[in-house]
């Protein structure tokens, strides 16, 4: 229980505009009491991240005040942030794969014997610090090697081993499987009667119910509501942070599947360039007017995959056909003339040109067609006026299709990705992480989208998430990737849960070869 | 509000203009310190170019080349490879045409005719330069700078070697060639100037980069992989092949200035050492955003720098090379990125403000 209600800290009137002029936080209070664990509630993009990165003192707020235990502050840097007793999770760990445990945890203040690194005491203070908050951590392990479960129970480590009394930590269910997140709760809370202070950045409201003492809503930048979290029911909370009555159900009618393959991967092997087998023995068909769901921790092959079927890498053993025609030895170019459109897991990377105009990312896929050319010149005014619909029909809100794409929103762009692929008579949609990082309104209108193109035009998905709830929502079929395999396969999605899928994700259970088998058609 | 709104949306445009004008205050204040009568010495620099006719059309001869080698850095830069190879192929180009012009070829081929085919020649010549940077770039991943800068030697060497050795004319007591055909030259157009035909190839070079940058499915490849490689990679653009076609044209238009401006300014071939107009050239794409259709203003203005400088090293106690203070000074303040962002800033916040409260 908590003694007594003391505010360790108090984010005052923080007000955040980027050099873009996006305002990412508008007067926004945060306050935490000591020993609790206090949700900071959001939905992508409402400043959530923004409001850490100003405490945690990587960006310096236009206007506002921090007080930790009473007295104003404003952290240099990070390494001021956590000398004063303030650490933080990323998103993304901070690690060296290379490194065991116990050297990343000790990483900038190791132990000497002699002037020199002593492995023996880094192993021993790692085995004491995770006594005392009673993790389970092996030590000698290389990282590299290690789940991401236990790569973020390292980072939690290092940030207490350096004395942080408020910890931070950014969506840490995200990369988790169900049966891990229970185990981290465990630890949290354990964390939390030790006296510490935790605010959790999720935007995940039944564990936010399950695990935390009270709430800031976050919404566009401004504090939409404050409160304890018992005294509200998930429905509430999610009308708060959306704004508006959201449902949860994603409501799709039957497939209407004639039985045609248009997606077969049969014995597909993949080695890579380091000769690791990152794709062992896959098949799979995919039949008109369904969606298959991917599920799987991240980084068990289902990246090299999504590349492999659209032609970026290129495979060892095995076949795929699309449609009936191989697409081996067959460039990007003529995979996407066959009819593969794809999302990119990495909108920045492979979905868009920053710094070319909307209505060019829009085209960039078919403006050598006879329709937008002839010869090498562009027909401009057939090209505005087909951008010009799409940006309409896929509700991308630009100020001018000449804007430049990297201006706009996260889910913005994704629009004008699926603006892209969903509109170029695709008879396959690869779609690799299609929401993450988007707000509701947009994954909702993906979802709608992704539904039309199979349900009304016959086309199939590949979707590929690490959003179980998607994933089991949206797909007609679930298989389940492990370690570069295939280790389930579910005929009908709606008939499965998450733990369950859980379970296969890590590798806790396979199915037998015949039941794997029936993911392709004979 | 409306500053503000002015603020951000022509903010490059404010950012060079200011940039130029700091550049020319800071040589303003340079001549101060360097000069006996230093207004003389700046009223000749700012006014010289325009006091007579044939010095104003010295500064439409000199944005000729420049406008060549700037387009061709442009293709470069647009591909997002940094080739400096224009400033080789320039002058390779021109020794070579020199030596068409003046040894290798029969004089008697007829006006029209023999500077087309020669400038032809250049533009291969151009071409060729910009394949292998680009080829060993794309084959081995050599650092296309590291090549370009060390390649640009031996082109100049080859230049003066082509010179020594191909068409030295004996009877001038300078190294020079052998004088050029008359019929290979390009027209004089101005009594009185050497502004010379070359003129309209510059212009329709203008265009054509303007042309099959924004307008055409090569162009666009050229753009996309500039932007964002993997994203080309992705929509199923060849990457290497835009990589070679961008640094092969942006050669050919840099061979083509080569070219030109020896057939429309000399008599002899007479360079050996580097001409400076690619490193120009690469300060004039830079400082036009890469936009084909700022880069002939911004070649104007180079030019006009320059020959006021000239003016200012041939009748005042300065030196020309002054001159350089200003262009360092405008490249310096436009390359680095964070030069008036505070008051982008400023202008962002207080709009971004205004639009809070409006909602």
């Amino acid at each position: 229980m908590v003694q007594m209600e003391e505010q360790i800290l108090l984010m005052d009137n923080i007000t955040v505009i980027y050099p873009n002029g996006f305002a990412a936080n508008k007067n926004v209070r945060l306050a935490c009491n000591r020993g609790s664990i206090h949700a900071l509630l959001g939905e992508n993009g409402a400043g959530k991240t923004t409001l850490m990165k100003v405490l945690f003192g990587s960006i310096t707020p236009t206007e506002g005040q921090i007080y930790l235990k009473g007295k104003p502050i404003q952290f240099r840097d990070s390494l001021d942030a956590i000398q004063h007793g303030v650490g933080m999770v990323h998103q993304h760990f901070m690690l060296v794969d290379e490194l065991t445990v116990a050297e990343n945890l000790v990483l900038g203040m190791e132990p000497k014997k002699r002037g020199l690194f002593d492995f023996d005491a880094a192993v021993k203070i790692t085995d004491e610090i995770a006594k005392k908050y009673n993790f389970e951590i092996d030590a000698r392990a290389i990282v590299g090697d290690c789940s991401v479960a236990v790569k973020q129970k390292l980072e939690i480590l290092k940030a207490l081993l350096r004395g942080a009394e408020i910890l931070i930590l950014d969506e840490p269910t995200a990369v988790l499987t169900p049966q891990e997140i229970s185990e981290l709760f465990v630890e949290l809370k354990k964390l939390r009667d030790m006296n510490h202070t935790i605010v959790f950045i999720s935007h995940k409201l039944n564990e936010v119910k399950s695990l935390c003492d009270s709430f800031t809503i976050l919404r566009n930048g401004q504090v939409v509501d404050v409160g304890r979290i018992d005294d509200f029911t998930e429905q509430e909370l999610s009308n708060l942070m959306v704004g508006r009555q959201v449902s949860f159900e994603i409501s799709k009618d039957a497939p209407k599947s004639e039985g045609r393959e248009l997606l077969r991967v049969q014995n597909l092997h993949y080695t890579n360039y380091e000769g690791k087998q990152l794709l062992k023995d896959v098949s799979f068909s995919l039949t008109d007017g369904r969606i298959l769901g991917v599920a799987g921790v991240e980084g068990n092959g289902q990246n090299e995959l999504s590349e492999i079927i659209t032609g970026l890498r290129r495979f060892s053993k095995g076949d795929i056909t699309i449609d009936g025609s191989s697409i081996k030895n067959r460039t990007v170019r003529q995979i996407r003339r066959l009819g593969v459109g794809s999302i990119s897991e990495d909108r920045m990377t492979y979905g868009c040109a920053p710094n070319m105009s909307v209505r060019d990312n829009i085209i960039a896929d078919r403006y050598f067609t006879g329709k937008y050319s002839k010869g090498i010149r562009l027909d401009i005014k057939a090209i505005q006026k087909d951008t010009n619909a799409l940006i309409k029909q896929f509700d991308v809100a630009c100020p001018s299709p000449d804007s430049m794409a990297g201006m706009l929103s996260g889910g913005n762009i994704q629009k004008i990705i699926a603006a892209r692929e969903f509109s170029s008579d695709s008879k396959i949609i690869i779609a690799n992480q299609p929401t993450r990082g988007i707000d509701v309104g947009s994954s909702e209108f993906i979802h709608s989208q992704l539904i039309k193109m199979t349900r009304e035009k016959g086309a199939s998905v590949l979707l590929i998430s690490a959003d179980l709830n998607e994933l089991i929502k949206l797909s007609d079929s679930i298989i389940v990737m492990y370690n570069g395999e295939i280790t389930a396969y579910f005929e009908d999605a709606s008939k499965v849960t998450d733990v369950e899928l859980g379970e296969y994700m890590l590798g806790v259970k396979k199915m037998s070869t015949e039941e794997i088998g029936r993911a392709l058609q004979q | 509000m409306k500053t503000s709104k002015f603020i951000v949306k022509y903010f490059d445009l404010i950012r060079i203009i200011s940039a130029v004008i700091i550049g020319f205050l800071l040589a303003l204040v340079f001549l101060f310190f360097v000069s006996d009568d230093p207004l003389n010495a700046i009223k000749t620099f700012i006014l010289g170019p325009f006091a007579s006719k044939r010095r104003f059309f010295n500064v439409i001869e000199l944005a000729i080349p420049l406008l060549f080698t700037s387009l061709g850095m442009c293709f470069m830069l647009k591909v997002g490879e940094f080739n400096l190879i224009v400033e080789g192929g320039f002058m390779l180009s021109g020794a070579v045409v020199a030596w068409l012009a003046s040894t290798a070829l029969p004089p008697g081929i007829p006006p029209v005719i023999f500077p087309a085919l020669l400038i032809v020649v250049g533009a291969l010549v151009g071409m060729a330069c910009g394949l292998i940077p680009a080829l060993l770039n794309i084959k081995w991943k050599a650092n296309v700078v590291v090549v370009t800068i060390m390649l640009n030697y031996v082109l100049t060497f080859a230049s003066t070697y082509i010179l020594r050795y191909w068409m030295r004319d004996t009877s001038v007591t300078y190294l020079g060639s052998h004088k050029l055909a008359q019929n290979a030259k390009l027209h004089t157009l101005l009594r009185g100037t050497d502004l010379h035909t070359g003129i309209f190839i510059a212009i329709a070079a203008v265009l054509f980069t303007w042309w099959f940058l924004n307008r055409t499915t090569k162009g666009f490849e050229i753009r996309v992989t500039g932007n964002n490689r993997s994203f080309a990679k992705y929509v199923g653009i060849n990457v290497a092949s835009s990589m070679l076609l961008a640094q092969m044209i942006g050669g050919a238009l840099a061979g083509v200035g080569g070219a030109v401006e020896i057939l429309g300014k000399y008599d002899r071939f007479l360079w050996v050492n580097q001409t400076g107009y690619g490193f120009t050239g690469l300060m004039i794409s830079v400082l036009a955003l890469n936009q084909p259709a700022a880069i002939p203003f911004v070649a104007l203005l180079f030019a006009y720098l320059q020959i006021g400088a000239n003016i200012v090293g041939t009748t005042t106690d300065v030196p020309s090379e002054f001159v350089m203070v200003i262009q360092a000074i405008i490249i310096l303040l436009v390359a680095a990125t964070l030069f008036m962002e505070s008051l982008r800033k400023r202008a962002v916040i207080k709009l971004s403000k205004v639009e809070g409260e409006v909602k």
